[in-house]
């Protein structure tokens, strides 16, 4: 038999929304354009097959622009089949009518996979789908695929959505037996819900979402493109980039002696920043002139960046006596300097006038210093 | 530092070298007239202090004497830590020189001189050269508008005062970084917040608030919508199962295979029931039959009697009839005697009514004649009186009216007056004498004195006449007067007014004549003449009949007697007809009772003739009855129930017609579903909530975040202002205790607020109230401004900085009470300072009590 070769794709959330972010509608066309991206890793691949394992929409009821648009690209990549499994998101019971409208409109090469059952995908491989029929689920939907009987030398390819273990990224109840390969006899076991592509065993795998969502995964999106040699073979599964964003959570741990900026500097990611979603957590503690001048050096590169974040809030400030000097070595200032200070390290008082406390000597500080 | 002596070398007036001194501790005064050089002595101190030895500007310049000169030189002996300085700085073009000694010694010449200095000058709290500069009558806290230059040299004194004290006061307040730092977070707030802590319209936390009450609405809204959507999504998958159930055709088909099967039933069962009615009217038949029998044998039996009692009626009947026909004829016999009898007595009655006619017409004859006479009559003196009226109205008329009466009347007396008038005024003439002498054709009587009327003549007979002239009496009004009584009486043509009384009183007879007349008339014809003529023309002329006659009386008896018989013969008729009436029913009815009689013994003998001759079998009928009544309850017993066949049957046609209207109800719901779920989808409902969820989230982390920015600042902008605030109370505290028992001297309880911006006083505080300084009077200011300079150089004393306080006619504007008063405090302040006092008010400030000084030559 001919070498199988599929994508592997899942969590594109269609039709996500990004209000918070200033960028919002780049990270909406992205999303909107990764379906070309994926038509385009599929040619390159040689793959004639897409599966979608699960949360292709973001909502159950997406807007009408959104699934008729995403249904027209897929349509027009005439050789591809695209196969759709519903998700958590999109749901069976409350997308029915999305999933009724895509069915209803009849393309040949976008097959909605809302029952369980084996589907053939071609004459020698058939398709065990997984839907998901509600939002919060209890039982594991991958359960009926172990007796499933499928003709003699056929491989048999697993998709499903839904979180393995407690890790999962939302509302997904259902817990899938990890194992689900060693006992359905499945040759791959493609699986969505978890937004980075993540290795469970050589037969079942995360495809992670092609185009991220959100920073708890970093770099961009990617699919797998997956090839089975034949029954009993393990899948050879190579990621493809097809993420637009560069997501990066970047940690920034300091101490007194750092130089802040520099330290700053250094943990950046390389690459185009234009297209680089970055949020720095900063971590440990620094004196206060170094956490003012590094608040003053991220709001410098913010513009850089697609997004660019600098979270501090676990930061501390260490106000040193230099630090207060810098504000007024004495007089008025000098004793404002040192009643904030006092302040912000009052364990009597409450979290946030602490913190309101120490930001009004960062801002203090930065007056005194400009 | 301070001042034991001081010398002057050409500076203004004082060409030749002068001296002050020795200047003690404490209050010390150079109490000089005007011009006499005191303002002098303070500008050449200020240039040994603060001028430059090289320097030989306008201001050194200003201080040559008016004679010229090409130097100046000042000189003063310091005391600095109990040790004695002289030092000496000398002006002049090109280059001056700059002298110290200590304890005799040169110390330091020319810049090492400025170098001391500035090393004196520079103390925070020592200020210029450690001195206190008070320029004459400049000491008011605020600038003297009406003298620009005194202003500008005002304001200099003051920063010169002040300067010693600017530079700790920038320490402790912050001075302008504190202001920045104020100033930068109070506009940044001020962005955020109104004055009273608001969120501030177009600000970003109002904005905040709004973004987020706009986003909490719309989620609210979108949630309501999405709601509604996915419960429409839910009713669609509602629908489209039930309609899956309803429209599955094995379902249809076992629907449409129970009704059949339920009508099929339902008709056996109908088929049976017929035959349960046929079974049951055979066995209606047979009953029947066999009770007809029973009754026809009970009506043989009664026919027989029937007839038997029919043949005696018959007989009796015939008795009846004949007799009742008897009694007929003979009533009406009786009744035609009857009416014969009422038929004449009834013409006799006419004849008599006719005689009574007869006779009431004669009298009415009789009785119109006479009236006929009597309007005859009436009308004939109606006419002679209305003839008469109209005689005597037509003599009135010839008559003059009243009105024409009295009208001339009136004409008479205006006459008499005139002439009474003319009298009156005319002269008289009396003639004495005889003859026929006359005065206007009238005798005139001997002895009798005449009125002579103007024109007058006088005829002598035989001798002529004589006319009188009277001047003056025209006797016009008379004339006219007599004329117009003269044509009025032309006009009815009566000669004099006698003729026109008795014409008026003829008019009056004629009217009274004409009245009487009238009325006779009236009495006689109320209505009219033509009325009593139309009543007589009315009244028929009859012809009395001839007098064969009896009268009334006697026809109207007759005719009584007549009527009355009549009336009984009548009656008796009447009587006789009710008898043949009552006979000829009688007959009648004897007549009907013998035909009934004859009709019942007819129909008994047909009905006994009808009777079958032969007897039924009645014990045949009952075995058929009971043949009938076994088949009837046989079958009934195999009935099935019908009206449970027929309600399974209807139930099953209901529930296949409702299904019908279901599958339609749902197919519209559906499409109805369809249309608002596609307008839903084409919304993007859940997208739109989920962005608003989004955005709801983070316009709460926005406001948040505006909000802990503006905490932030309002905790910044607190800590800077009371930090402020303390450093103030630490600046101007002590100068502030310094002051306290100064302005005590004054007023009660008095206490100063203080400018940061000038480091001054601005406003006195007394008994409650704030009067800003400048509202106070120029003699207030002058004494406070006064305390104040005092104070600081108490403070500065304290500080271990003694500086000499040189006041020039500092108290210019106080009176001789307040005068004294500050020379008390001048007095309490002095202790262990040394100040100066220049002043030109020699018998003001005889009262201070200090030691004189004097421009000594050298």
């Amino acid at each position: 038999m001919a070498p199988l070769r599929f994508l592997h794709t899942a969590d594109l959330h269609l039709g996500k929304s990004f209000g918070g972010y200033a960028e919002a509608d780049r990270l909406r066309v992205a999303r909107r354009e990764v379906l070309g991206r994926l038509v385009a890793a599929a040619r390159a691949f040689g793959a004639t097959e897409i599966l979608v394992a699960g949360d292709l929409f973001e909502t159950p009821n997406p807007a009408a622009a959104t699934w008729r648009q995403a249904l027209a690209v897929m349509a027009e990549a005439e050789e591809l089949t695209w196969w759709l499994l519903p998700g958590n998101h999109d749901n069976l019971r409350e997308g029915r009518a999305t999933w009724d409208g895509i069915a209803e409109r009849g393309h040949a090469n976008v097959r909605v996979l809302d029952a369980p059952g084996p589907v053939a995908l071609r004459d020698d491989a058939v398709l065990m789908p997984a839907p998901v029929a509600t939002r919060h689920g209890v039982d594991d939907p991958t359960a009926w695929m172990d007796g499933c009987p499928t003709a003699e030398g056929a491989l048999r390819i697993g998709l499903a959505h839904g979180p393995v273990r407690a890790f999962g990224e939302g509302e997904a109840g259902d817990v899938l037996a990890p194992d689900r390969d060693r006992r359905a006899g499945l040759d791959y076991l493609a699986l969505g819900d978890w937004h980075g592509m993540i290795e469970l065993s050589e037969r079942v795998r995360y495809s992670g979402a092609p185009e991220r969502t959100d920073f708890r995964h970093d770099g961009p999106g990617v699919c797998l493109a997956v090839e089975i040699a034949g029954p009993g073979a393990l899948p050879v599964v190579t990621p493809v980039v097809t993420g637009a964003f560069d997501w990066r959570r970047v940690g920034l741990d300091l101490v007194p002696q750092d130089d802040a900026c520099a330290r700053l500097d250094a943990v950046l990611p390389g690459g185009a920043r234009r297209d680089a979603m970055v949020q720095v957590e900063a971590r440990g503690r620094v004196p206060l002139r170094e956490a003012s001048a590094l608040a003053a050096h991220a709001a410098a590169l913010a513009p850089d960046f697609a997004h660019f974040e600098l979270r501090d809030g676990g930061l501390g400030t260490e106000v040193e006596a230099v630090d207060l000097d810098a504000i007024a070595p004495s007089g008025a200032l000098r004793r404002a300097g040192d009643g904030l200070a006092t302040a912000a390290g009052d364990a009597a008082l409450s979290e946030r006038d602490r913190a309101v406390a120490a930001a009004a000597l960062r801002r203090l500080h930065a007056l005194a210093v400009e | 530092m301070k001042l034991r002596r001081i010398r002057l070398e050409n500076v203004r007036r004082f060409v030749d070298p002068v001296e002050i001194g020795p200047l003690g501790d404490g209050v010390s005064l150079l109490c000089e007239p005007n011009e006499a050089g005191k303002s002098t002595l303070f500008d050449a101190l200020h240039a040994l202090f603060f001028q430059q030895y090289k320097s030989f500007g306008k201001e050194l310049q200003a201080l040559l004497p008016q004679a010229g000169g090409r130097s100046l030189a000042v000189e003063c002996v310091l005391e600095i830590d109990g040790l004695p300085f002289r030092l000496r700085k000398q002006w002049q073009r090109g280059g001056g020189k700059a002298q110290l000694w200590r304890d005799g010694a040169l110390l330091h010449q020319d810049e090492a001189v400025e170098d001391w200095l500035r090393a004196r000058m520079s103390g925070a709290l020592g200020g210029p050269g450690g001195l206190l500069w008070v320029r004459q009558g400049r000491v008011r806290v605020d600038v003297d508008k009406r003298d620009k230059g005194l202003a500008a040299e005002e304001t200099a004194a003051r920063r010169d005062l002040l300067t010693a004290v600017s530079g700790a006061l920038d320490d402790v307040t912050g001075g302008e970084r504190m202001d920045r730092a104020l100033r930068v977070v109070g506009e940044d707030l001020g962005r955020l917040e109104t004055a009273t802590g608001k969120a501030k319209a177009g600000g970003a936390w109002a904005a905040a608030e709004a973004e987020l009450a706009g986003w909490e609405a719309r989620e609210a809204d979108l949630r309501g919508e999405v709601e509604t959507f996915r419960a429409e999504l839910d009713e669609m998958q509602r629908v489209r199962k039930a309609l899956a159930r309803l429209e599955d055709p094995e379902a249809e088909a076992a629907r449409r295979v129970d009704l059949a099967q339920a009508t099929e039933a339902w008709e056996a069962a109908r088929r049976h029931a017929d035959r349960v009615d046929m079974a049951a009217g055979a066995e209606r038949m047979a009953r029947h039959a066999r009770d007809a029998a029973r009754e026809a044998l009970v009506r043989a039996e009664a026919a027989r009697e029937a007839t038997k009692v029919a043949e005696v009626a018959e007989g009796l009947a015939l008795e009846a009839d004949d007799s009742a026909r008897d009694g007929a004829e003979r009533a009406g016999r009786a009744l035609a005697e009857a009416e014969a009898a009422a038929k004449a007595d009834r013409e006799a009655a006419r004849q008599a009514e006719e005689l009574l006619r007869a006779v009431r017409r004669h009298a009415e004859a009789e009785a119109a004649a006479e009236r006929r006479a009597r309007l005859s009559e009436q009308i004939a003196r109606a006419q002679a009186a209305e003839a008469a009226r109209i005689a005597a109205a037509g003599r009135a008329g010839r008559g003059p009216d009243d009105r024409t009466v009295a009208r001339i009347e009136e004409l008479l007396r205006a006459r008499d007056r005139q002439q009474s008038m003319r009298d009156a005024a005319a002269p008289s003439v009396t003639f004495e004498g005889e003859g026929a002498v006359t005065l206007g054709g009238a005798a005139l009587v001997p002895g009798r004195a005449v009125p002579l009327p103007a024109g007058g003549e006088i005829g002598l007979p035989g001798l002529g006449r004589l006319r009188v002239s009277v001047p003056g009496a025209s006797g016009a009004a008379l004339d006219a007067a007599e004329r117009a009584l003269r044509e009025a009486l032309d006009a009815g043509g009566w000669a004099e007014m006698a003729a026109l009384r008795a014409a008026a009183q003829d008019r009056a007879a004629a009217l009274a004549e004409a009245e009487a007349q009238r009325r006779t008339r009236e009495a006689l014809a109320p209505e009219g003449i033509p009325a009593l003529q139309e009543a007589l023309a009315a009244l028929p002329e009859v012809v009395p009949e001839t007098d064969d006659l009896p009268d009334a009386g006697e026809a109207e008896a007759q005719a009584g007697a007549a009527r009355a018989q009549a009336d009984r013969s009548a009656e008796a008729a009447a009587e006789a007809a009710k008898a043949a009436e009552a006979a000829r029913i009688a007959a009648a009815e004897a007549a009907a009772d013998l035909r009934a009689a004859r009709e019942r013994r007819a129909t008994a003998l047909r009905s006994l003739e009808a009777l079958p001759q032969e007897a039924p079998d009645l014990s045949a009928l009952a075995s058929a009855l009971a043949e009938a009544e076994a088949a009837h309850a046989a079958l009934r017993a195999e009935a099935p129930d019908l009206d449970a066949l027929a309600a399974r049957r209807d139930r099953l046609t209901a529930v296949d017609a409702q299904t019908r209207r279901e599958i339609g109800t749902l197919r519209e719901a559906r499409a109805r579903l369809r249309e608002r779920i596609e307008r839903g989808s084409d919304e993007g409902l859940e997208e739109r909530l989920a962005e608003a969820e989004t955005r709801l989230g983070e316009a709460r982390a926005a406001l948040d975040r505006v909000l802990f920015e503006r905490d932030t600042l309002r905790r910044l902008r607190d800590a800077l202002e009371a930090a402020r605030a303390e450093a103030r109370e630490a600046y101007f505290g002590p100068v502030a205790r310094e002051l306290a028992p100064l302005l005590a001297d004054l007023w009660e309880e008095a206490e100063l607020d203080w400018s940061e911006d000038t480091l001054l006083p601005t406003a006195l505080r007394r008994r409650g109230t704030t009067e800003p300084l400048d509202i106070l009077s120029g003699g207030t200011q002058e004494q406070i401004a006064f305390l104040v300079r005092l104070a600081f150089a108490r403070l500065l004393a304290r500080a271990g900085r003694p500086a000499p306080l040189i006041l020039d006619d500092a108290l210019v504007y106080s009176d001789d009470d307040r005068i004294e008063k500050m020379f008390n405090a001048l007095h309490r302040a002095a202790g262990d300072l040394q100040i100066v006092v220049l002043s030109c008010r020699q018998r003001a400030f005889s009262e201070l009590g200090a030691p004189q000084l004097r421009f000594e030559p050298v």
